[in-house]
Parts: C-alpha cells; structure tokens; sequence
C-alpha cells in the first residue's frame, strides 16, 4: 500500500469522525508536503458537509405515483371490475357493531310502519261444524255492481274432498268449472262435497268477472265423525 | 387513517385489499422514497420505479409477511433487495461523468447565484458517485451519512449486527474516498 494510498483509508476515516489524533497528525504531515493527498482531503472536507441532507430524511413521492402503483396493483390483484374504482371504507369492530345497530333500528322502524298499516287479509265469511255423514253445502256468494254476462267459477278439491253430485263424473271430477251469468245484486254459486278422510283439506275457487280475480279459500278439518268448514274470501286482485 | 392496526391492515391486504395495503405503507413511503432516491443517485425516476416495483412485489407476496418483525422492516427489506435486483439487471449502469463541465462550473463561479448553481450540480454529482458504490455500502452510507438515520434504527432496518454495520460504512467511507480522490476537482 503507497502512502497515498493509506491516506486515503484515512481521509475515509477522517470523513466518519474516526481519526485517532497519530493519525490525524500523519495525515497532516503527509498533505502538508502532498499537493495530490492535499486537495483529496479538501474535496473529501466538502463531500463530508455536502453528503448531510444530500437527499431529506423524508420525501414525497413525485405526482402520479400513487396512481400508478394503484393501477398496477389492481393489474396484480386482477380487481379491476367497476367496483375496484370505488373508495374502500373500512370499520373498526365497535364502528360496524354500531352501523349494524343503526341497521337494525332503521329495519324495525319499517317494519313497525308496515305491520301497523292495513293490509288486504283473508276475511273470514262462515264456519260451521258439521256430521261427515250427511253432505257439506257450501255456498260461494258474489256481488255484482251491474249484471256479467259471462262469468266462469272454477272449483278445486284436495285429495280427501269429493263432489256430491247425482253424477258420477261430476262426483269423480277432482275441479269442477261454473259457467253462466249474474244478476246485478248478489249470487250465489252453491255446490255440495263429502269429505272421505280425516285430516285438513282445502277447497280454492276463483271467478274472474269486472277484470278482477275473485278466490275463495274452503278449510276442512275431518276427525272422522265431524267436519269443522271455515270459508274466507281472498283479497281480490286485477287479472 | 381509519386507525386499524397494523396486523388488522396486514390481514385485509392479504385479502386483496388495495386500500388497506396503501394504508400499511403510507406512513413508510416518505423514508423508503428518501432512502430510494440516494440510493438512485437522486434520480427521481429510478428512485419511484424501484419504490413501485418493490411495492407490487410486496403487495404480491404479503402472505409471507408473518409479523416477526414490523411490516416497515418487512417492507424495508423488500425495498433492498429491489436496489440489489434493479442494478443487476441494469448491468453496473457507469455513470457517466463530464470532468470538463465540472471543472469549468468551479472555475466560472464568482456570484453567489453561480455559487448556488454550482453547489446544486456538485450535490447531483456527489448522488451520482454515492450510486457508483455498490449496494451493500450505498445503503449504509446513504442511511448513516445522507439521511442521517441512528445506528440503531439502521442496523434494524438493514439486518445488520452493529459491528457489521459499523465495517460496512467504514468501508463504504473508503470507497467514497476513492472515488473522491480521483474526481476531486468536482468538488474543489
């Protein structure tokens, strides 16, 4: 190693503070009679001052950066659907426990507002509790504003229900479908059914007349000896 | 700040969250943009390039991130080797020099504004022979000497022993020196 060349393992020292004071002096000495290791350890004195906050110890990121990182790691992610493009808002557990909250007051608020407003419900007309033995009549009543002249009622039996009818084919029939005419006023459409076995069976009918649909709906609930008829009218609605 | 913590940040991210991981990396950015550009040799451009890049590869590999240390140090590490990875595929990028330039500017310098300009283009050329120094002594010096970082913190965020860090900017030291010795006319 040439002497300039441990000057300037020293002047390197000299630049971090670790020069011990022998070779500080030697370094001295030497540039002293060394034009070379004499302007070397001038530049490296302006380095020394110059390298502090050559760049600062925070800076920002130039404009655009952000954006583009963004886009990338959308490319990475494979997220780049429409919604990728909207803002992510992220909760706390306390922040979603409360939006749940306010969630669900603002559920029950509705709710209460629509269970307490009237809304069109089956209406109960007749119930009556009758012997298995003898037929059950049942009569399906309308009321017409001005007379129909065409109107069309279709009967549809469960399994355990038959038509009584003279007829066996009527009896047979698992729905039966009323043509005819009303009169302004109230009609009646009466019809006649035994029920085979126990249990809960329906009976649904529908007329459509006045560009309204009209429904019934027969409950018929057999111990075996009794039959317990409950008839509603459904709320009607537009055909 | 939405004030999620950090592992909460790490586990969104790892479900793809990109807001979550800006998140995570936002209060980094500034010092790894810092750190970035000395080692880039002030090159704005190449300092963003490499910050994205390791961002992306963070990004991509965050379910390696398993929370024994920070996810800054864990991001800060990414960020080195993006240094060491960029330079190699660049090739040992020389960068180029012109003495006669230089020179001229420290001979015409007589007002201060020529001073100031003279002073700007001596600190880009000093940036320039810090990235002449390899990686492994550029980011010692650059988080020692240029951005005036502590010890401590450093040998932290570079994975070093304090005894390592120590040998490595000494002999960063001695290779800035060398390359002072033979360009001090720059700086004269």
């Amino acid at each position: 190693m040439s002497v300039c060349d441990k000057t300037t393992r020293l002047i390197a020292a000299a630049m971090g503070r670790d020069l011990e004071p022998n070779e500080a002096r030697f370094l001295k000495e030497h540039a002293a009679g060394c034009a070379a290791c004499r302007e070397h350890l001038a530049a490296a004195g302006a380095v020394t001052g110059m390298l502090k906050g050559l760049v600062p110890a925070e800076a920002d990121t130039p404009l655009g950066f952000g954006d583009r990182l963004r886009d990338r790691l959308l490319d990475r992610s494979g997220r780049r659907n429409w919604y990728g493009y909207l803002p992510t808002i992220r909760f706390r557990p306390m922040e979603l426990g409360l939006l749940a909250g306010l969630l669900l007051c603002a559920l029950a608020t509705v709710g209460f507002f629509y269970f307490n407003e009237e809304h069109p419900q089956p209406l109960l007309l007749t119930s009556k509790e009758v012997s298995t033995e003898t037929p059950l009549s049942i009569d399906l009543e309308y009321l017409a504003v001005h007379p129909i002249r065409e109107v069309a009622v279709t009967i549809e039996l469960d399994a355990g229900v038959k038509f009584h009818s003279d007829y066996a084919e009527v009896a047979a029939a698992r729905s039966h479908t009323w043509t005819g005419k009303f009169t302004e006023g109230m009609n009646s459409i009466p019809f006649m059914v035994t029920v085979e076995k126990p249990g809960t069976w329906q009976i649904r009918t529908r007329a459509d007349f006045g560009g309204w649909r009209h429904e019934h709906l027969i409950t018929l609930t057999s111990t075996g000896k009794m039959v317990t008829m409950a008839q509603y009218q459904l709320p009607k609605h537009r055909i | 700040m939405t004030g999620l913590n950090e592992k909460e940040l790490a586990r969104q991210a790892m479900n793809g969250d990109i807001a979550a991981f800006e998140e995570l990396i936002t209060a980094e950015k500034p010092r790894l943009y810092s750190f970035a550009l000395g080692m880039a040799g002030g090159n704005h451009a190449d300092a963003a390039d490499v910050l994205q890049e390791a961002f992306v590869k963070a990004f991509v590999n965050i379910k390696r991130f398993r929370g024994d240390s920070s996810f800054g140090t864990w991001l800060w590490r990414i960020v080195r080797n993006e240094f060491i990875n960029y330079r190699k595929a660049l090739g040992t990028k020389a960068l180029q020099h012109d003495d006669e330039e230089v020179a001229g500017l420290a001979e015409t310098g007589r007002t201060t504004a020529v001073d100031e300009l003279i002073f700007a283009e001596r600190r880009a050329k000093l940036l320039e022979i810090v990235a002449m120094l390899p990686p492994k002594y550029r980011e010692a010096l650059v988080m020692i000497d240029i951005r005036e970082e502590t010890y401590e913190k450093t040998a932290e965020l570079l994975d070093l022993s304090m005894s390592a860090l120590k040998t490595r900017l000494m002999r960063a030291r001695e290779k800035l020196s060398e390359l002072i010795r033979k360009r001090r006319s720059y700086f004269l």
